[in-house]
């Protein structure tokens, strides 16, 4: 991450911390650095930990959205439910715990909605979720695509 | 005057068809006068792995075709990384950068593609 709060990341830029985002220099930024209000959905479908690199990258671009003041949704469904139950700990399976990343989305204005009947079909309900967490019939998911301006699905 | 398209491709080459199926929707978009940019993300980084010339059809040749039709594309820095990719391994004229580059491509694009699965 650069130095300068809201400084976009140069090319020669090591990438040891240099694409997840650091919720303390944003916090940082003046009002109206970037960004131009637009609107992203990202639709995540997999696992937390079955697909690591999918989950933790969508998060990712989530972040670097509201790093940018754009407005991001994280809309969970199939597998993408898990990535929003509360106390979740991987450390046995030694992969690193998202719920950081989840926390800095929403602490940053970010919505997450998750869809019921996924989140039903796998057992769990909203008092499994991180506060906060949205949960919606699958109607939502259209009026969710039409009121974004762009979707990515990962 | 022509739109733009930005496609996310979060898979690499021969395991699926999805990185054919990107670079081939990038091909059409530009011959019909679209702008094209493409980010290779998670394994999408892999794809510009293939350099070399291949006896059989491969996702690097196909690559190769869409930087040369000038669809732009640029590499995640961390996904190359993690995996050990270095500006050397990748086809030559592709920037490794990060997410910043990628929420800026979504911000002036008509429409947003993802390839993952």
């Amino acid at each position: 991450m650069a130095d300068v709060p809201g400084e976009k990341q140069q090319e020669d830029d090591g990438c040891a911390d240099a694409c997840v985002i650091d919720l303390s220099k944003m916090q940082q930024r003046e009002p109206g650095d970037g960004g131009n209000g637009r609107s992203t959905l990202i639709i995540l479908t997999r696992g937390t930990y079955g697909h690591h690199d999918d989950a933790f990258s969508a998060i990712q671009v989530g972040n670097a959205l509201l790093a940018e003041e754009e407005q991001a949704t994280l809309l969970l469904m199939e597998d993408g439910v898990y990535f929003a139950v509360k106390g979740q700990n991987p450390s046995a399976l030694g992969l690193p715990n998202n719920l950081r990343y989840v926390e800095d989305f929403l602490e940053l204005g970010g919505r997450i909605v998750v869809v019921e009947p996924a989140l039903r079909k796998r057992g769990l309900v909203q008092g499994d979720l991180v506060e906060g967490v949205e949960v919606a019939p699958y109607p939502r998911l259209a009026r969710e695509m039409e009121s974004h301006a762009v979707s990515v699905t990962f | 005057m022509g739109k733009t398209l930005t496609i996310l491709l979060n898979r690499g080459p021969y395991i699926s068809e999805y990185a054919d199926l990107a670079l081939r929707v990038a091909l059409k978009a530009r011959e019909k006068g679209h702008n094209v940019n493409m980010y290779l993300y998670v394994d999408g980084p892999w794809v510009a792995h293939v350099r070399q010339d291949k006896p059989y059809h491969n996702s690097g040749m196909l690559l190769r075709q869409a930087m040369e039709k000038g669809v732009n594309v640029k590499i995640c820095n961390r996904c190359a990384e993690a995996r050990d990719l270095v500006p050397g391994d990748a086809l030559e004229g592709i920037p490794m950068v990060g997410l910043f580059d990628f929420t800026e491509w979504l911000r002036e694009s008509d429409r947003v593609l993802t390839f993952t699965g």
